[in-house]
């Protein structure tokens, strides 16, 4: 959401869209990771879940966040 | 990984002095700084309000000046005009009047003139019949002493009235 | 763990060996130095200068204040040590203890800073580091400047700004129409101003203290990150308005099963956000702070001080950078945090854009 307001610079705005989208991926990936060490199951069930909504949910915050023109 | 493990000491301390920091700033910095700050701004807002509303009324107060000054001009014009006609109608009038006096005098003189002319004739025709009268008296006087002449005249005006 | 520091070590090498290609003067001598130092202290094999430990040591925490090491002795400013033990309670200690030795003293044990306790029960460690020292001091300065700046303004009212009142009125006054105004809303940003402009001056200044020879890494370590950056999250979720959580937890506009994949997906997003925030300071401050390192641990790594002649211009032009940079982040932290705010806050209007 950040940067709805029309008057926002948008470099600010796609940086912090660059980062977060990042960010997101990352942690989501690091998330499935964890999950499959702890639960230490054989295919890495959790590494491909969370990779793979973290991957969606990162591209959906990204396509909300562009302006609707 | 220790690089990315935040310590616990450090948060804490963090979050203390942060938290610290955010207060006492903002009490004691970020109030005081703020509300000068918009205060000044607000104080330079009014001058510079001030600053155009005196500079509209001095263009206000000039183009009334400049109106008065006009209206002025024309006025005087007006009443320059007015003096002239008057000036020239008095003139006029007076020349006018001036003329008929002039005329009337003559009139006057040329009346005064004919009158005295007509006294004058009637006087030297008075003096002429006087003078007339008494020469014929000195004559008649002179005839009449004698009978014969008398009678003559008589008759002479008798023959003339019977003429006539 | 030592395989992946090994595994750092050659990363950096291969890009110290990549800068060295366009190579450069010797105006950090005071750095050289330490770095030199560096290597000869904190790993007791005088000779061998590893530049990837180097650099880590200087970009971590650490519970004295080193400054420089001479010959054999180290010139360092020991701090307090304050540690928690359930078992033990609360002791404190100076540094100086556990720099010497086997690093034990006490029945506490300092290894890679790390301290573990001998009869095994966890260790809380609350110590005055070099972090939380540097921390303290830009506190001071901070409050410093800005109460100069106060009482300039008191002197002066109304008057034009002087010295350093005039130095800080155009951040001031850009943080709060350039940020709040503009991304939170006439309404709403007054009450967020002290939040931003301390966040703001104190990354920024974090970030110049660290910049400095000898000092420390504020701002690139990840615990002052994330409690920047979990402020920032409190703040927006605590007044978040209705149409924030709508926007979360039932999205207008989209059908009632997929919220069940689109309220997961918010909540992401939602804790994403200051998470990006924290990650982005520390990665932009210690990546700074590494290519600096980097840069003049060529000349240690040659043993060649010619190649200062051409690593020193880098490093400075580098260093102008990261200036630059240091405001840059303070500045893009400020602005994410006030557009956060700013979506947290608003009132519905924007109901159908999306």
């Amino acid at each position: 959401m950040a940067g709805q307001d029309p008057q926002s610079n948008p470099y600010i705005r796609y940086t912090g869209i660059a980062m977060q989208m990042l960010v997101t991926i990352g942690v989501g990936v690091f998330l499935g990771l964890k999950l499959d060490e702890w639960m230490e199951t054989k295919t890495p069930w959790f590494t491909i879940g969370c990779s793979l909504f973290f991957i969606m949910a990162a591209l959906i915050s990204l396509i909300r966040s562009l302006p609707k023109t | 990984m220790d690089l990315i493990t935040p310590s616990l000491g450090l948060i804490f301390w963090q979050l203390v002095f942060f938290l610290l920091l955010v207060f006492v700033l903002g009490k004691y910095a970020w109030r005081p700084i703020l509300s000068s700050l918009s205060e000044r701004e607000k104080s330079i807002e009014d001058a510079i309000e001030l600053a155009k509303n005196t500079r509209n009324e001095m263009a206000q107060l000039k183009a009334d000046n400049d109106r008065a000054k006009a209206d002025a001009l024309i006025e005087r014009d007006a009443i320059l005009k007015q003096a002239r006609q008057t000036a020239e109608k008095m003139i006029a009038t007076a020349k006018n009047e001036a003329a008929q006096e002039a005329k009337a005098e003559i009139e006057k003189a040329r009346k005064a003139f004919r009158e005295e002319q007509a006294a004058a004739v009637s006087k030297l025709k008075n003096e002429t019949a006087k003078i007339a009268v008494e020469i014929a008296e000195k004559v008649l006087r002179r005839e009449l002493s004698d009978k014969n002449a008398q009678e003559a005249l008589v008759n002479d005006w008798l023959q003339d009235a019977k003429l006539n | 763990m030592s395989r992946n520091r090994s595994y750092k070590a050659l990363a950096i090498s291969i890009l110290t060996l990549v800068f060295s290609v366009f190579s450069s003067p010797a105006t950090f001598a005071q750095h050289e130095h330490e770095g030199h130092a560096e290597a000869t202290h904190s790993h007791g094999e005088a000779e061998e200068f590893n530049p990837g430990q180097t650099i880590l040591h200087h970009v971590a925490d650490e519970h004295q204040w080193h400054l420089a090491t001479i010959g054999e002795s180290h010139l360092a400013i020991p701090l307090p040590v304050i540690l928690y033990t359930p078992t033990r309670g609360v002791h404190v200690y100076s540094s100086k203890e556990f720099y010497h030795g086997s690093g034990e003293h006490d029945g506490f044990t300092l290894h890679h800073e790390h301290f573990t306790s001998e009869d095994g029960s966890t260790v809380y460690d609350f110590s005055i580091t070099k972090n939380v020292a540097s921390l303290i001091i830009s506190v001071i300065l901070l409050i410093t400047i800005f109460f100069a700046v106060r009482n300039g303004y008191a002197k002066r009212q109304g008057k034009a700004p002087k010295g350093i009142q005039s130095a800080m009125e155009p951040f001031v006054i850009f943080i709060r129409d350039e940020v709040a105004k503009n991304y939170i809303g006439e309404k709403h940003y007054r009450r967020f101003l002290p939040y931003l402009l301390t966040v703001f001056f104190f990354i920024w200044i974090n970030n110049l203290l660290g910049l400095l020879p000898g000092a420390a890494n504020v701002t690139g370590n990840i615990a002052v990150t994330l409690t920047l950056a979990v402020l920032t999250f409190i703040i927006v979720n605590f007044n978040g308005r209705k149409t924030y959580w709508t926007h979360i937890f039932a999205m207008p506009g989209v059908p009632k099963w997929m919220l069940i994949v689109m309220t997961p997906v918010e909540i992401v997003g939602m804790m994403m956000k200051p998470f990006s925030l924290m990650v982005r300071l520390f990665a932009n401050v210690t990546a700074g702070h590494i290519i600096l390192l980097s840069l003049l641990s060529l000349i240690f790594i040659f043993k060649s001080a010619a190649l200062s002649v051409i690593v020193g211009p880098f490093t400075v032009f580098m260093t102008m950078i990261e200036l630059l940079v240091a405001v840059l982040q303070a500045y893009i932290f400020t602005v994410l945090t006030a557009s956060y705010i700013g979506a947290a806050v608003e009132e519905h209007h924007h109901d159908d854009h999306h």
